[in-house]
């Protein structure tokens, strides 16, 4: 009997080695000596937890009540060789990533070739060296604990960001609300709402004043992901508790301007539009600071006309100021806005910048529909490459 | 030379189906003898990957690994300058190549020879003459793994700068060190505030605030659930909360206000436990409007049992109408405050913490018992009235006092 080392202790911390010991190992070999032989250098190595078949079909039976981390797999047995139990393990996503360590005292380059191809992931040879099996097993088991660590974190990360995405989502305005919308008022709406990350802190909503005007704003709030989100949660609480009988979008944004310096750490900011559509006037009214530049067109126009959205962005300094302005907006005309995402996208030697997002959109103005205006700019911003911040994008057509 | 390679009666199936996206990583072949570099980096680009670097020797291999990290080494041992296992303890020993897969491929067979590759870190061994099968196989299992790991390790890299910013966020959401101690000074009131996840995102808030010279606001804000929504949520109130807190404004009139507030937010869902309150220390009294398991608890300088308070049967955020009354509490010299939740286990542990225990040593009992039983699970805000403390002797305090 060969002698049996103690375990070396490869790189990896101590965190990987008590990981290790609690490990379940089954060990599949017909010859008892060698199970024998195999579990003893195994014990000698701290490790505890085993499960023994002597052939192919027992393996396979015990595998779902035993649940292994590894598996040493014999070639040559009775009633389903080695190769089989593999192909067998590989075919069920249960064990697809098992890691299976073939012992065998087959040594032949096509034995070892077959045992790869049928899903092994290692090979040892008989006579088995102990330490080398055990260097092995080691690694086999660091990596199958770190990936299932890994996981969890993944899943649970992302079912917890999944919750707060749909959150962030029920801020803004739902599908039938755009309905009805579109019914009382005639004004349909289409949307794009797209965080980088899981959360973002781009924000848009649509709101009734006191005289029925529909106001429309959107909010960019600097930064992005769970940080930027949990900016756009609290500007959300102040916006719906805010009056807005009478709404005047430049003395608006000033308020939000400083309740956002109050909030906003040292360094943040959000960039903003408010406007409201006066169907009397056929004109947008509306107040901008440091958004981008809103665009209009009637029916008929081959190029959205590009208003002035030049302004402080909110949240910096608390006695700034904002301009009141105006587009037209005649019945069937139609409003875009979009965050800052959607103007700079790489093009050949600079970004997209506004003149070039008129022109795309330019390319689609004789789409009837607004909804499908904005997927068909969207699609042909998204062949421009991928959004290096979050992107919302609101389109508003008065059909009436 | 005889190639060190042997055809494999396998060759066809292997490295066609390459389940992780593994054709681009970038592999290096460490080997001295050209014709076996040339026939690795044959049997390698012929099984689909594209990115084959070589190296010449050990320090060759170090200053390939200096100028990029592959994604997986295949290491010879016997080479001139540096030896493969000089490589392997060179890579181990820097942290950003420590867990690099390295496959050892050797024509050195003795069981030293192989113990002394896995002992200096060696991921994976291969014996020449290679066989062309195996070391695909051997290949693609460390790189699907490596890819694996990678891909996971990125996002909890993401995620945790992001919950990073959150965090400081979040946390500059909390009073700071400076204001406190300035409550301390200016109102007699020593804050603690006690919760071990400090640095965690979740649905717990607090916030005082001086109204004038003899009063201060406090709250507490307590949303079970998972961490990130329940922060999101906790965003909002306490957005709203600094929007009611007026000195005119009666905690019961507060929540009140807050609860219609919070009903015509569309994203709250949990239920909330609040807390609101005035403490006047000049008068003695704490006026406070509750909802949820939140009773504050005030124990007296001179009483061995906590008194605790009131709480509303109505939960927060449900029903846009509900009214919040106020309920008091006298609070003394010497007296601690405890708002925190849930209130109801506090009690019997709080009662046998100050038991015997008497004058400034109580505060710091009730503090202690709070850190050792309550840290992780939930976040107490501990207010202690800072005039005993001047005081030498308890008992004659509390009697002048409580007169």
């Amino acid at each position: 009997m060969p002698e049996v080392p103690e375990i070396v202790m490869l790189h990896g911390g101590s965190a990987k080695a008590a990981a290790a010991a609690d490990a379940r190992i089954m060990i599949v070999d017909d010859n008892r000596i060698n199970l024998h032989l195999l579990t003893a250098i195994l014990e000698r190595n701290g490790l505890s937890r085993f499960e023994f078949a002597q052939d192919g079909r027992e393996a396979l039976t015990k595998l779902a009540k035993f649940d292994p981390d590894l598996i040493l797999l014999d070639l040559m047995m009775p009633d389903l060789d080695g190769f089989e139990v593999c192909r067998r393990m590989r075919l069920d996503p249960r064990y697809a990533e098992l890691p299976i360590l073939v012992q065998s005292s087959l040594n032949r380059p096509e034995d070892r070739a077959r045992a790869f191809a049928a899903g092994a992931t290692d090979y040892v040879s008989k006579p088995i060296n102990a330490a080398e099996l055990m260097a092995r097993i080691r690694i086999h088991l660091q990596n199958r604990f770190l990936i299932r660590r890994l996981r969890d974190y993944r899943h649970h990360t992302e079912r917890e960001l999944a919750m707060a995405r749909q959150m962030q989502e029920q801020l803004m305005p739902q599908a039938a609300q755009l309905l009805s919308l579109e019914a009382d008022l005639g004004i349909r709406v289409g949307a794009q709402f797209a965080p980088t990350s899981e959360l973002g802190g781009d924000s848009w909503d649509l709101r009734r004043d006191g005289r029925g005007r529909l106001l429309v704003w959107l909010i960019d709030f600097s930064g992005h992901g769970v940080g930027a989100a949990l900016n756009v949660f609290r500007l959300h609480a102040i916006l719906k508790s805010i009056g807005l009988d009478d709404f005047d979008p430049a003395a608006f944004l000033e308020t939000i301007n400083r309740r956002l310096c109050t909030l906003l750490q040292t360094g943040q900011f959000a960039t903003m539009l408010a406007g409201v559509v006066d169907p009397e006037r056929d004109r947008f009214l509306y107040a901008s600071a440091g958004s981008t530049r809103p665009m209009v067109w009637a029916p008929g126009a081959t190029l959205p006309t590009l208003g002035d959205s030049r302004g402080l962005p909110a949240g910096i300094f608390s006695g700034a100021s904002y301009e009141n302005r105006s587009l037209p907006l005649p019945a069937g005309g139609s409003l875009f806005l979009y965050s800052d995402a959607a103007i700079e996208l790489p093009v050949d030697d600079g970004v997209l910048d506004d003149e070039g997002l008129a022109g795309l959109v330019g390319e689609c103005i004789d789409e009837p529909d607004c909804r499908t205006l904005l997927e068909r700019v969207l699609g042909k911003l998204a062949k421009l490459g991928s959004f290096e911040d979050d992107l919302t994008a609101v389109v508003l057509q008065r059909l009436r | 030379m005889i190639p060190n390679i042997r055809p494999s009666i396998q060759r066809a199936n292997i490295g066609a189906d390459l389940r992780l996206p593994i054709h681009d990583c970038d592999i290096l072949v460490v080997e001295d003898v050209p014709w076996n570099r040339h026939l690795i980096g044959t049997i390698l680009t012929g099984a689909g990957f594209t990115r084959v670097r070589y190296a010449n020797d050990g320090q060759d291999a170090l200053d390939a690994v200096a100028v990029a990290i592959p994604d997986l080494v295949v290491l010879d041992i016997m080479m001139p300058r540096m030896d493969g296992f000089e490589v392997c303890r060179h890579l181990r020993a820097a942290p950003e190549t420590a867990e690099l897969p390295i496959l050892i491929q050797t024509a050195l067979t003795s069981t030293d020879d192989r113990n002394q590759a896995f002992q200096v870190g060696s991921t994976d061994l291969v014996v020449k003459p290679l066989d062309q099968a195996e070391l695909i196989a051997r290949v693609r299992i460390h790189l699907e793994n490596h890819v694996l790991i990678r891909d996971l390790q990125l996002f909890r890299a993401r995620l945790e700068g992001e919950l990073e910013v959150a965090r400081t966020i979040y946390q500059d959401l909390l009073p700071g060190a400076d204001l406190i101690a300035g409550l301390q000074a200016s109102h007699g009131v020593v804050i603690r505030s006690q919760s071990r996840d400090r640095n965690e995102l979740g649905g717990r808030l607090w916030g005082v605030k001086a109204q004038g010279p003899e009063r201060l606001s406090v709250y507490l804000l307590d949303i079970p659930g998972r961490s990130i929504s329940a922060a999101l949520n906790a965003c909002q109130l306490h957005t709203l909360i600094g929007d009611l807190l007026e000195p005119s404004r009666s905690p019961g009139s507060l929540l009140t206000e807050l609860n219609g507030r919070a009903c015509r937010l569309e994203a709250l869902g949990d239920i909330a436990f609040v807390a609101i309150g005035t403490i006047e220390p000049a008068n003695g009294r704490f006026t406070y409007a509750t909802a949820g398991d939140c009773r504050p608890i005030v124990i007296h300088a001179d009483h061995d049992i906590p008194v605790v308070g009131e709480t509303a049967n109505t939960p927060f955020g449900v029903v846009a109408t509900t009214q919040y009354e106020d309920h008091g509490l006298s609070f003394g010299p010497g007296a601690t405050l405890l708002l925190g939740t849930p209130s109801s286990e506090l009690t019997s542990l709080l009662t046998a913490a100050i038991a015997g225990v008497n004058g400034p040593a109580r505060a710091d009992a009730v503090a202690g018992v709070i850190a050792e039983t309550c840290g992780g699970k939930r976040s107490t805000i501990q207010f202690d009235r800072a005039d005993h403390r001047a005081g030498s002797d308890p008992t004659a305090d509390a009697r002048t006092n409580g007169a």
